[in-house]
């Protein structure tokens, strides 16, 4: 019976949802990639004369050798067993061992647990069982498995750029280098660390080698949160953040729930504080920033503002603060900015509505400032902390004793001076890539008598340097870190070198004995590890870290004169105007400082708020591109006195006026790796020590040319519907089911089918075997398992990692930037971001108008037809989709070959072999959830994947990734259809041991949390919950539950297995347009 | 005009197409045979490196399968036995430790022996299901499968072959039917277990403290049956809540 629909009239003044410009403008393109499966499609069929003949020919030919091919037999393979047992191997089970990877900035580590198989790891995950963590890992920490497998790695020694042998560098240099136990004119840099061995080894290193200089150096860490921590902690503690009492967080362009770490497992511990269901309500969230962040996504409120303006903005919270607690010391350090400002030109009522509600909060309430802003910043809210009493229940500090290195510039000046003759490079990045431009580094290490640089790939230290170490990759080597809290964690190798790198300890212990093997690093590790009072090592090298060592904590001092003394001294910038841009050089999502560019799996995560891939774009707002007359992908010169970089602008919603946004860390024209090479911009050049983060009075010149740029915000679109859906607490407390009528499903009339479909859940215990005509061929359901899914939208901040998890579990290749603007991409998790916006050009223009603080300035004319944006209003959510797993699957139905079909427990079964590509099942999904292999991107690189079947074969340059795979997944050829399969192959590996336990028994249902999903074992924030519906206890139960429940699609019938837990916000009521916040699909038809 | 075509050639058209037609179906019988796993795999007996006899191993000396296929019962594969296993019974001065047939062996295993390379026995793989098909040795043996099912009788095999199709029909055979193979857990590696070797009475008793019935109630609905595979087999599948996946995702994912 057809239904009728009778859609509601929409509200004038409610909010829409859109995931990129061309969406909401209704540009062509985006009708195309609507309307057909893949707008490119056609073009690919449109060869000329020469390639369709060469076609046939290939065609021909390989009909030909197929008829040969069937009458051989089949190939000779070989088992080949060990010849001693391995210890522990079990050939074709996986062996999980523990071990701990620094933390990317160097400070702290991230406790992991890696998955090897027969000896060879393919896949890291959190330790659960480490103090530290809850079990989720990063995007970075998934992708860096690749790293190891790296084609391009360094594979030998290298003296002045030519390959030579080890023994060559051990002879030649290092062994007279040894015995002349002289450490003269020596400098060693290193990265950052919390590693008790380094730190014991460059205790003995500044005894074997006396007046050896030691230097650090990470691209992203500024000196301001250093400066201002050793000030008011001392030096070598650190500040350890724990979000889980904080009601009220004001984050001053702190991405905390991104690239800015402040704590151990802050996405976890702000996760708990949004739950609806906490005792003390739902917390809230203020963000103060230029451009969107994960954090600025999460956030109830947001404060868009330029990166410069962030100390003016801290100071009048800071003031506001003082006043409300009454806290003179505070009021004072605060009005050594403030009166120097003229408050009127930022948004006071929001400053004023913040403050107010921090100090309510006072002892859940703190700020959080970003870690690469001044030591002003800093000293600012660390007072504001204190009299917000954040320090004790929300701030521990810790006492990690780190030792004292020397910076970046007083390395360049000590070359300068020919204090350093000799030195070793042995820092994470690439220093002659990466180092503040004005030092001039890069020419300075070319003067050097011996530059020694040690590192895992050939970057452009390694091209300068005079003698080339391979490094080792972290899961090579043997170490130990405390934790950012302070917990002594090990890092245990999983492989021996893959081509005889060295690990960075190693190296230390090389400069000063001749024994510097792995097992010599090993007695040292155990050595400090006694030392610091840890009792059993193997329990601690079993479970990854050791609870019987603690660092003292650290105490809060500071001398609050000579900081009233810097902030008075602060210069506070101008906000930035077209004359005068300023550049935020931001961390990339995909390179962080330049050290994973050639990692495929980053290079292709889309980033989590642009959906850029394989490149980065200098970000500005609307306005400045309608001001400077400027168009996505127009190339664009940015200068800086004598500094100049080019990169492609991106129009990026809720961005900050005049300014920009450009990530660093692309090599450029630079790189020569295989997933590197020629992918983005090079802007180090802007980046200098007197401005690390973010560079004022940048004049800008456009070159005429575009650059394409790989977007992917418009491929797989919903068509504005109400997927993503999001409320507030009144709503929840109004209607706690609001989230299910929502969009559609507010007004869609019953589904009046006779067929009701299968009914999974109603199964009973099959009585013995089925006999019958059709005995084995009915459609049988489990009865004891039937899997399901939800994932929370109300902690999940978009951050990639379920969707690089999920290529590492299950073998998904990476397609290149052209195949992904043809809208090709593989990724099984697809991560939509959403932004709402205000609808009609009343609301915008007036609200728009409202915080327009460039004076003399209109707002910029909106062009007919063209939706206008109102950046101050704007709101972001991620939903990550992937195959909802439908019980009623209307991709099942349309397969001619009964490739894709149902199981019994409840899965959208895809066989690849059988698989003949006809892909009627994408065409037929709703969810767009299906990927399609249009090459063979497993088997050939990138630039060779339009190869014919007879070409020669791939060459080596995909061997080594390919020890990566996971065994039990297969790697699928060119010409099927794959997608999300919710892990089959750990749900079958758990069902295969339940019934291996239960024997001669009955009791075959897998135990209750025996397994869990990759993409659920990555989440930090724990927003998936994936689980047996069969099993009262499992948690599955209570999410489905949940009256936040609700189903993507619900109206068209396809019963998802996969449903969603609406977002809910919590916006102050006083806040100036705090009756938009969250409604977005509350009033959505 | 006269005709250009004799007479005889009226019918040749006719003739032409069925002598194809039968030509075609013989060429296609042929294939449909020879093309399946029944007429490639079966019987396949490659030449191993080292001559190992399983019916003297398994057969005569009544070595348990387990004892060199060790991890059969707790991964996915039936592991080779790693060259030190061997070497444990075939050592220096132990069991025909100079058989010219074990040279293999020694030259993985004894450093003092002349042409020692160190390098593994590379044995021939002769059972192999295709890398999209994930088969698990761990849920056919732990719950009544025996070796004996896709192996056939290797404790008779000096030279072991290709016993079983190891098609997916075959495998759907029994996944659809599994009482024909299933058997007590202790029979597993009895390569000659019959139904006869079973005492009915304990069977019986057994099955009924596995089930809520009696074991009287058992026998006497089973009155007038055959005591055979399929008889056991269907009362262990109960018993024992023997499901087999029929989906495709159970093998391919």
């Amino acid at each position: 019976m057809k239904r009728k629909w009778h859609h509601p009239a929409e509200e004038a003044s409610s909010r829409i949802h859109w995931r990129s410009l061309g969406e909401l403008e209704g540009s062509t393109e985006f009708r195309g990639w609507l309307e057909r499966e893949f707008p490119q499609g056609a073009q690919e069929l449109e060869l000329d004369e020469t390639s369709r003949r060469s076609f046939m020919k290939l065609m021909g030919a390989s009909t030909a050798l197929a008829g040969f091919g069937v009458a051989c037999s089949r190939p000779l393979e070989h088992l080949v067993p060990y010849n001693e047992h391995v210890e522990w191997i079990i050939p074709g089970k996986a062996l999980y061992y523990s071990t701990a990877k620094p933390r990317l900035g160097g400070l702290g580590c991230d406790p992991l647990v890696v998955t090897t198989h027969e000896g060879r790891p393919t896949k890291v995950d959190g330790n659960r069982l480490h103090p530290a963590t809850s079990g989720g890992s990063t995007a970075f920490t998934q992708a860096s498995i690749l790293d190891l497998y790296d084609q391009d790695r360094s594979k030998g020694y290298r003296k002045g750029g030519k390959e030579t042998a080890a023994r060559d560098f051990e002879e030649t240099f290092l062994k007279p280098f040894r015995e002349a136990k002289s450490g003269a004119k020596v400098g060693v840099l290193l990265s950052d660390s919390t590693s008790p061995t380094r730190k014991s080894l460059l205790a003995d290193l500044a005894q074997a080698l006396p007046g050896v200089r030691v230097f650090s150096h990470e691209a992203l860490a500024s000196s301001g949160a250093k400066t201002a921590s050793a000030a008011l902690y001392g030096e070598g503690v650190l500040p350890v953040v724990n979000l889980k009492g904080a009601d009220r967080i004001l984050s001053l362009d702190c991405d905390f729930l991104g690239y800015d770490p402040v704590g151990e497992d802050p996405i976890r511990e702000f996760a708990s504080t949004r739950d609806p269901e906490r005792a003390e309500g739902v917390g809230r969230l203020y963000t103060v920033e230029a451009a969107f962040t994960e954090t600025g996504g999460m956030a109830d409120h947001r404060y868009r503002i330029a990166s410069s303006q962030i100390l003016p903005v801290t100071a009048l919270v800071a003031k506001e603060l003082g006043a409300l607690l009454g806290d003179a010391a505070l009021t004072g350090l605060a009005d050594a900015v403030a009166s120097r400002l003229v408050p009127a030109v930022y948004n006071l009522p929001w400053i004023k509505e913040c403050a107010a509600d921090l100090a309510a909060s006072k002892g859940k309430a703190i700020l959080l400032a970003g870690r690469r802003h001044s030591a002003e910043v800093h000293f600012l809210v660390a007072a504001a902390n204190r009299a917000l009493g954040a320090y004790g229940p929300l701030i521990s500090l810790v006492d990690h004793a780190l030792p004292a290195l020397e910076s970046i510039e007083a390395l360049s000046s000590a070359i300068d001076k020919k204090e350093i003759e000799t030195l070793f490079v042995l820092n994470e990045g690439d220093v002659a890539f990466d180092a503040p431009s004005n030092l001039g580094i890069g020419g300075k290490l070319k003067g050097l008598k011996d530059l020694v640089h040690l590192g895992c790939s050939l970057n452009e230290t390694a091209k300068i340097a005079t003698w080339h170490v391979p490094g080792a990759h972290y899961l090579e080597a043997w170490g130990d870190h405390f934790s950012l809290s302070g917990v002594y964690s090990v890092q245990q190798p999983m492989i021996d070198p893959l081509w005889g790198g060295v690990s960075v300890d190693r190296f230390l212990l090389s400069l000063m004995q001749e024994d510097a093997s792995s097992a010599a690093l090993l007695a040292k590790v155990k050595a400090t590890y006694a030392a610091l009072g840890g009792k059993d090592w193997v329990a601690t090298l079993r479970d990854g870290y050791a609870p019987d060592v603690k660092l003292p904590a650290g105490t809060l001092s500071g001398d609050p004169a000579a900081e009233t003394a810097a902030l008075a001294k602060a210069a506070i910038p101008d906000f930035p105007h077209p004359e005068g841009l300023e550049v935020a050089l931001t961390v990339s999502s995909s390179v962080y400082d330049g050290r994973f560019v050639n990692n495929g799996w980053l290079q292709e995560a889309p980033d989590p708020i642009t959906k850029l891939t394989w490149d980065n774009a200098a970000l500005i707002s609307f306005a400045t591109a309608a001001e400077l007359g400027l168009e996505d992908g127009d190339l664009v010169e940015f200068l800086a006195g004598d500094r100049k970089v080019q990169a492609p602008v991106l129009r990026s919603p809720g961005h900050a006026d005049f300014a920009v946004s450009l990530a660093v860390g692309y090599y450029g024209d630079l790189a020569t790796g295989t997933a590197s090479k020629g992918v983005g911009f090079n802007a180090y050049p802007l980046l200098t020590t007197a401005q690390p983060y973010v560079v004022t009075g940048v004049l800008h010149r456009k070159l005429g040319s575009k650059h394409p740029l790989a977007l992917t915000a418009e491929h797989y679109s919903m068509e504005g519907r109400a997927i993503a859906r999001e409320g507030t607490v009144e709503m929840l407390k109004k209607d706690p089911t609001f989230a299910q009528y929502q969009g559609m499903d507010s007004h869609i009339p019953e589904n009046q089918s006779l067929y009701k479909g299968v009914d999974y859940m109603g199964a009973k215990v099959p009585e013995g075997p089925i006999v019958g005509t059709l005995a084995g061929h009915e459609f049988r359901v489990d009865p004891h398992h039937q899997w399901a899914m939800t994932v929370d939208l109300n902690t999940c901040t978009g951050c990639n990692a379920c969707v690089i998890a999920c290529q590492a579990e299950n073998n998904i290749p990476i397609v290149g930037k052209q195949q992904v603007i043809n809208g090709r991409e593989m990724h099984w998790v697809r991560m939509d971001r959403y932004f709402t916006s205000p609808k009609d050009k009343e609301t915008v223009a007036e609200l728009g108008n409202v915080f327009d603080y460039i004076a003399g300035k209109e707002k910029t004319k909106i062009e007919p037809g063209r939706r206008p944006v109102d950046d101050d209003q704007i709101e972001m959510i991620a939903q990550p989709v992937s195959c909802q797993q439908c019980e009623s699957a209307p991709c099942e139905t349309v397969c001619p070959v009964n490739a894709t079909t149902h199981t019994s427990d409840g899965l959208n079964s895809m066989t690849y072999n059988r698989c003949i590509g006809t892909r009627y099942c994408a065409n037929n999904c709703p969810y767009k959830a299906r990927r399609f292999n249009y090459y063979d991107y497993n088997k050939r690189p990138l630039d060779q994947l339009e190869l014919g079947p007879l070409a020669p074969a791939a060459g080596n340059a995909t061997t080594t990734q390919r020890l990566q795979k996971n065994p039990n997944v297969t790697v699928r050829m060119r010409g099927v259809i794959e997608k999300c399969t919710y892990c089959v192959q750990r749900i079958n590996a758990a069902k295969i041991a339940a019934k291996a336990a239960a024997r001669d028994s009955a009791d075959v249902q897998v135990k209750t949390g025996s397994f869990s999903v990759a993409c659920q074992d990555v989440c930090g924030a724990g927003a998936i919950t994936f689980g047996n519906l069969k099993d009262p206890n499992d948690k599955i139960n209570a999410a489905k539950k949940n009256p936040r429940n609700y189903d993507l699609l619900k109206y068209i019938g396809t019963r998802p297995r996969t449903s969603y837990l609406a977002r809910i916000k919590n916006p102050n009521p006083k806040m100036p347009g705090a009756e938009l916040v969250g409604t977005v699909t509350s009033q959505m038809h | 005009m006269g005709n250009i075509f004799p007479r005889w050639t009226n019918l040749l058209a006719i003739k032409i197409l069925v002598c194809l037609g039968a030509l075609g179906t013989c060429a296609m019988a042929v294939a449909w045979y020879s093309w399946t796993p029944k007429y490639t795999r079966v019987g396949y007996m490659p030449q191993q490196p080292i001559p190992f006899d399983h019916s003297l191993h398994a057969g005569q000396l009544g070595m348990d399968c387990r004892y060199c296929h060790s991890h059969v019962e707790n991964s996915p594969h039936s592991n080779i036995p790693a060259a030190q296993v061997c070497w444990s019974c075939h050592g220096p001065g132990k069991v025909k430790s100079d058989s010219p047939k074990l040279e293999p062996l020694r030259q993985a295993m004894d450093p003092n022996h002349e042409g020692y390379t160190g390098q593994p026995i590379q044995w021939v793989q002769l059972h192999k299901v295709p890398d999209y098909a994930h088969f698990t040795h761990e849920a056919h043996v732990n719950r009544g499968v025996s070796c004996v099912e896709c192996h056939g009788r290797v404790d008779e095999m000096p030279v072991v072959y290709h016993a079983k199709p190891l098609s997916m029909s075959w495998c759907l055979d029994c996944h659809r039917s599994p009482e024909k193979v299933l058997r007590p857990l202790d029979q597993i590696t009895n390569l000659d277990w019959k139904a006869e070797d079973l005492d009915p009475d304990a069977f019986y008793a057994y099955v009924a403290g596995k089930t809520s019935a009696s074991a009287e109630d058992l026998k006497k609905a089973d009155a007038g049956k055959a005591w055979s595979r399929e008889l056991i087999g269907a009362h262990l599948q109960k018993a024992w809540g023997v499901h087999p996946p029929q989906d495709c995702a159970a093998c391919h994912h």
